[in-house]
């Protein structure tokens, strides 16, 4: 099992160069001049051709990348292009908020998606069924901003009951940045009322982002419910006469959960990719967005940083979910699994 | 070696010729029988069938089919929806209706170009991975693949598209180079499975050739995983073509793009709603048509009788 780990994470790890180049590959295929992008058409050529350098865009290629990535190693991304500042020092004011409503609506796409799936499986066939299927069906076809829209009409305009822009309410000051996320930091400052604020605006996008990956858990937990349930040591175990809810907690739930757990680190990865949009339409000053406006200005710096920082993201989820596969199947537990 | 080859392939040709001749109206009649055997699956299609129609029609169907271009039409500007205009009109006098039905066409072009660059290319690198499994090559490959799964489809889409021009064309590039790992992947994993099999085996001890191994024998395994998939990757690649266009990366304007229609529209939200909310209900329809019709995809071709 120790080894088998250590074989993933090598392969994560050259994932995670390979990633590199490929970052850097898309960010220096710009067709035009990054540099002259970057200064204006009225900078002098001598500007613009002192910033290449700085870029080291005058060197070869595969020199360009090796530089690029010892400056990568030691968190020194270059300077965004956009915002004057330092790509980490960016990254580090905006990955908190993205993290922060990323973590809420993931935490909420599990416990949501397996209740669901539980539910609907239990009640297999009767009206509840159908609902909840109805429902999930709505939720994976519809793309995170459509929902987005729709929320911004129904609860921010229809019934004004919640914020649509921003992290807080302007009257209400930002907390000492701890751990940069808004709701944690109110919570340690002792302000209620500030946490409340800022949670309020979490609800709407974070709805909006996890409903598609909800549907998904719901709909193949349920599957996997409903197809073991058929299975002989079920019958087994109905035969001897165990309470139905302790079949469902203790011998249905767990095998039917790990076709939905690897799938989850998978959704919480696209919840990444649907928060560049969402982010956007709420105007939730988040990583994504800052990535969102890298890419529509073409800021090579801040694109590939970005990317990276996503992509080792889900390569810790990746592992993570893999840990808890292992933990939940006893085959991958105790013989390393099969071969792939 | 030219004479051992023929007397391989005798055995099958004979047997070929001698077996009575495929009746291909009989076998689509059990296609479609075990197809409509889900009844959603038929909704689906027929949800597809209009639209591609409504698509292809647009210049007879649509009520103002020139208001696909910069038409402006002020004393008609951003109406709600009324008998002349069943969707409401924008914030230049254009019919939504008649702008939708001709966004179904890109959004046609972008699913079927997606696929019909991503199917063959991934499934191919899947299988020639898959087969020679443990060899160089295939190492390579796979780990390419894992590259590029480990981002969500979507932000390598809009990494490419970012660097390139924005427009159908790109965007459709930037998807292409963001979907085909899916194929390879799926591909990869029958072929690996399947290469253990007798009938492989019997086939590479008789001295078939290998494009006859991976094309003949393992490829007729895979294609209804593949066309399932593809099946359901139409939704999948039109909805996030949708969003590419939605963050304006797509089609420009004035060229309807059901992504963009979303976006401009959702600046008048409160008061003109119309403007946004049929664009993107005509997206969930697509989606769902797609999706619907996968089931029955994957009940025709998963061979249970």
């Amino acid at each position: 099992m120790a080894f088998k780990l250590l074989k993933k994470i090598g392969v994560y790890i050259f994932v995670l160069i390979g990633l590199s180049i490929l970052v850097f590959l898309i960010a220096r295929v710009i067709p035009g001049d990054p540099a002259r992008q970057a200064l204006g058409p009225h900078a002098s050529e001598e500007t613009v051709q002192a910033l290449r350098e700085r870029m080291n865009l005058d060197k070869p290629l595969p020199l360009q990348y090796v530089l690029w990535l010892k400056d990568a190693v030691q968190l020194d991304l270059g300077e965004s292009l956009l915002t004057r500042r330092s790509v980490v020092a960016d990254i580090r004011q905006y990955l908190p908020a993205t993290l922060e409503i990323v973590l809420l609506s993931s935490l909420c796409m599990v416990a949501g998606g397996i209740l669901l799936g539980v539910l609907s499986a239990k009640y297999t066939g009767k009206w509840l069924d159908g609902i909840i299927r109805v429902l999930s069906y709505l939720g994976i076809v519809s793309p995170a901003f459509v929902w987005g829209v729709l929320f911004m009409l129904l609860f921010g305009y229809l019934i004004p009951i919640l914020p649509t822009t921003g992290r807080i309410d302007q009257s209400v000051a930002a907390p000492a940045a701890i751990t940069g996320m808004y709701t944690l930091d109110f919570l340690l400052a002792g302000n209620v009322a500030g946490w409340w604020d800022a949670f309020r605006h979490l609800i709407l996008p974070g709805i909006a982002l996890m409903l598609g990956g909800m549907a998904q858990a719901a709909r193949l937990t349920r599957g996997n419910m409903v197809e073991n349930s058929m299975k002989d040591y079920i019958l087994a175990e109905r035969a001897y006469g165990v309470p139905e809810n302790r079949i469902l907690r203790k011998y249905l739930l767990k095998p039917s959960l790990i076709p939905t757990i690897t799938v989850m680190a998978m959704d919480i990865s696209s919840i990444f990719g649907n928060a560049f949009l969402v982010e956007n339409l709420f105007n939730y000053p988040g990583l994504s967005r800052y990535g969102l406006s890298a890419m529509l200005n073409k800021d090579i710096n801040a694109i590939s940083g970005v990317v990276m920082v996503l992509g080792i993201t889900f390569i810790i989820l990746n592992i993570l979910s893999d840990l808890i596969v292992a933990w939940l199947d006893p085959r991958v537990r105790l013989m390393g699994g099969s071969e792939d | 070696m030219k004479n051992e080859k023929n007397t391989i392939k005798s055995p099958q040709s004979a047997a070929r010729t001698g077996a009575p001749k495929r009746d291909y109206w009989d076998e689509a009649k059990k296609l479609w029988y075990k197809f409509s055997l889900n009844r959603m699956s038929v909704v689906g299609l027929c949800i597809i069938i209009v639209i591609l129609i409504l698509a292809i029609f647009q210049p007879v169907i649509a009520p103002y089919p020139d208001h696909i271009g910069a038409v402006v039409d002020f004393e008609n500007a951003s109406k709600a929806p009324c008998a002349d205009y069943w969707m409401g009109t924008d914030t230049v006098g254009r019919d939504i209706m008649s702008r939708i039905f001709y966004a179904f066409r890109s959004a046609f072009t972008m699913g079927l170009g997606v696929l019909a660059a991503t199917v063959p290319i991934g499934s191919i690198l899947g299988l020639v991975a898959g087969y020679w499994r443990g060899k160089w090559f295939s190492t390579l490959i796979m780990r390419v693949t894992d590259v590029f799964l480990a981002l969500p489809p979507i932000i390598l889409a809009l990494c490419v598209c970012a660097v390139l021009r924005p427009t159908l064309l790109n965007s459709l590039l930037a998807m292409c180079f963001a979907w085909w790992p899916w194929y390879t992947r799926l591909t990869y994993s029958m072929a690996t499975s399947l290469r253990n099999e007798m009938y492989i085996k019997s086939a590479e001890l008789l001295g078939a050739s290998k494009a006859h191994i991976l094309f003949r024998e393992i490829l007729p395994n895979c294609t209804g995983s593949i066309l399932t998939k593809a099946t359901l990757d139409m939704g999948w690649v039109i909805l996030n073509g949708a969003t590419l266009s939605f963050v304006g990366l797509g089609e420009q304007p004035p060229a309807p793009a059901l992504g963009t229609m979303v976006s401009d529209g959702a600046k008048y939200l409160p008061t003109q709603w119309w403007i946004s909310i049929f664009p993107a209900l005509a997206i969930m329809l697509i989606v769902l048509g797609f999706n619907l019709m996968g089931d029955g995809v994957k009940d025709m071709l998963s061979g249970k009788e």
